[in-house]
């Protein structure tokens, strides 16, 4: 249908995989129609702004490129190399061997082009030639753009923005004149280090004295090597960026690295903590069970000595040791085996709430096992 | 070398970071986020500062702003490849017109030597 995003053209196998290849966000564009028409004029703008330079145009993107020879055109004024000779004769197969040479151009740049085929381009297919287009456009246009090193720079000017921000004084806005008076370096330190800098005594006219304050806090506190020279940067109008760039960007290393690793640190004392607790919970678990068993272990032969007493005075108090057991020392031991119950629920819930293994308690302290010793003291009774 | 998503997030990047300065643009993407034509006009007034005042932009404004954007582009070499009125039409941009064009304009940069790449450092 028109509105396929899919540039795989009807019943390859190789759609899927071009998909993927060109990411979901394609499937967004199913909504709107009028975006082939748009990319359709967009690319043409495109193809004539590189063809103009060779001398020629094209005025309909889905036949001008059927025989191969602009496309070749358009891929040797993109990278500024020579194609192999296109294939003079006017043949099917001579079109498809000049389109080739284009697929096989791109190809050998590193450029995977899944599931476009020469025959398919030289048979007009609009779909697939649409899309080699903008694959040409996406993968092949810009490949030595390098934007590390700009975004690098950039990235860590804006690190020195937002940490030095809060001093009023200081107003980082590149790499050179910005550090001059020796403030924004003070406070970038004072910043995270606020115990190696007073920077409310720093003045302004004192650039000299602020850098080599700053210099030689880094060198002694925090590992960072003295590069520049307060003089040099003082006495030039424009210091050398590259410089203090490489020496700022120590200062990143230093504490940016200090940040992340501490959010790392205070997330495994949290498990640590958590772990701890989880700990203490199962010894107090065993413990309380092992109390609880060697109580019913003590018990359980008192009460099966059903031997009779000689005297009646040795029978009553026999009697009466037995309702002390069940007014007095039985009551307290239920509620700690109701007790031992809740605690080894909520241990394990909070095992598998930090995902560790569940709780087994050591033999025979099982809840149930010690409810077993328990019933059975109940049923001698 | 480099994969598409590699090229395309690089390129986001690089717009991202050359319109850090500028209030009034987050881009985000290369759809919406180009939409009322600030992002472009802030683009192109990073390299081209004397070209236009930025701060009295108005970003109801949209096909003044794709206007300035690419006549100022234009005359740095930038072929117009994106319509104003087309892109007041659509609900969103195309990001790929959108893509297309940025990296015309990267080029034309990079052919000046206003913005430096592995090739041309």
């Amino acid at each position: 249908t028109l509105a396929s995003p899919c540039w795989g053209g009807g019943g390859r196998v190789g759609r899927e995989t071009y998909m993927s290849q060109e990411e979901d966000w394609d499937r967004d564009l199913l909504l709107d129609p009028a975006w082939e028409k748009q990319q359709r004029k967009t690319f043409t703008a495109w193809c004539n702004s590189h063809l103009r330079k060779a001398g020629t145009q094209i005025e309909n993107i889905e036949e001008d490129f059927r025989n191969g020879l602009k496309l070749m055109l358009l891929l040797e004024v993109i990278s500024g190399e020579r194609l192999p000779k296109p294939d003079k004769g006017k043949m099917r197969f001579h079109k498809i061997a000049n389109v080739n040479k284009a697929l096989d151009f791109i190809c050998s740049k590193g450029v995977k082009l899944v599931s476009i085929g020469a025959e398919e381009i030289v048979d007009g297919n609009v779909k697939m030639t649409l899309g080699m287009i903008w694959t040409i456009i996406l993968r092949f246009a810009i490949q030595d753009i390098s934007v590390e090193e700009t975004s690098a720079k950039e990235g860590l000017l804006l690190w020195c923005q937002r940490k030095t921000a809060p001093y009023r004084n200081v107003n980082v806005q590149n790499f050179h004149i910005s550090w001059k008076d020796g403030l924004a370096l003070c406070a970038l330190i004072h910043r995270h280090r606020p115990d190696l800098i007073d920077y409310s005594k720093l003045r302004k006219d004192d650039p000299i004295g602020n850098l080599n304050t700053a210099f030689e806090v880094a060198e002694k506190f925090l590992d960072i090597p003295r590069m520049l020279d307060a003089e040099d940067i003082v006495n030039t109008p424009k210091p050398d960026e590259k410089a203090i760039m490489t020496y700022v960007s120590c200062f990143y290393h230093a504490f940016a690295g200090a940040e992340q690793a501490e959010t790392a640190a205070n997330r495994i004392c949290k498990v640590l903590a958590v772990n701890q607790e989880n700990e203490k919970l199962m010894e107090e678990y065993e413990k309380l069970a092992s109390e609880l068993l060697e109580w019913i272990r003590r018990t359980i032969p008192w009460l099966e000595n059903r031997v009779a007493e000689q005297t009646m005075r040795a029978m009553q108090q026999k009697l009466e040791d037995f309702r002390d057991y069940r007014r007095v020392h039985k009551p307290p031991r239920v509620q700690e085996k109701c007790q031992l119950e809740i605690n080894f629920n909520t241990l394990q819930t909070k095992l598998r709430l930090s995902n560790r293994p569940a709780f087994m308690p050591s033999e025979g302290k099982m809840v149930s096992v010690s409810g077993g010793a328990k019933n059975e003291k109940l049923k001698k009774q | 070398a480099p994969n598409a998503k590699n090229v395309k997030q690089m390129l986001l990047d690089w717009c991202r970071a050359k319109t850090e300065p500028y209030e009034g643009v987050d881009i985000q993407n290369f759809s919406s986020s180009w939409k009322d034509g600030i992002a472009f006009c802030a683009l192109v007034h990073r390299f081209f500062p004397e070209a236009f005042e930025y701060s009295i932009l108005n970003p109801n404004k949209p096909r003044d702003n794709f206007q300035l954007a690419f006549s100022t582009a234009k005359m740095a070499g930038c072929p117009p490849l994106l319509d104003a009125e087309d892109l007041v039409r659509m609900q969103e941009p195309d990001w790929k017109c959108v893509y297309t064009y940025i990296q015309e304009f990267y080029r034309c940069l990079v052919e000046k030597g206003l913005v430096k790449t592995k090739k041309r450092p």
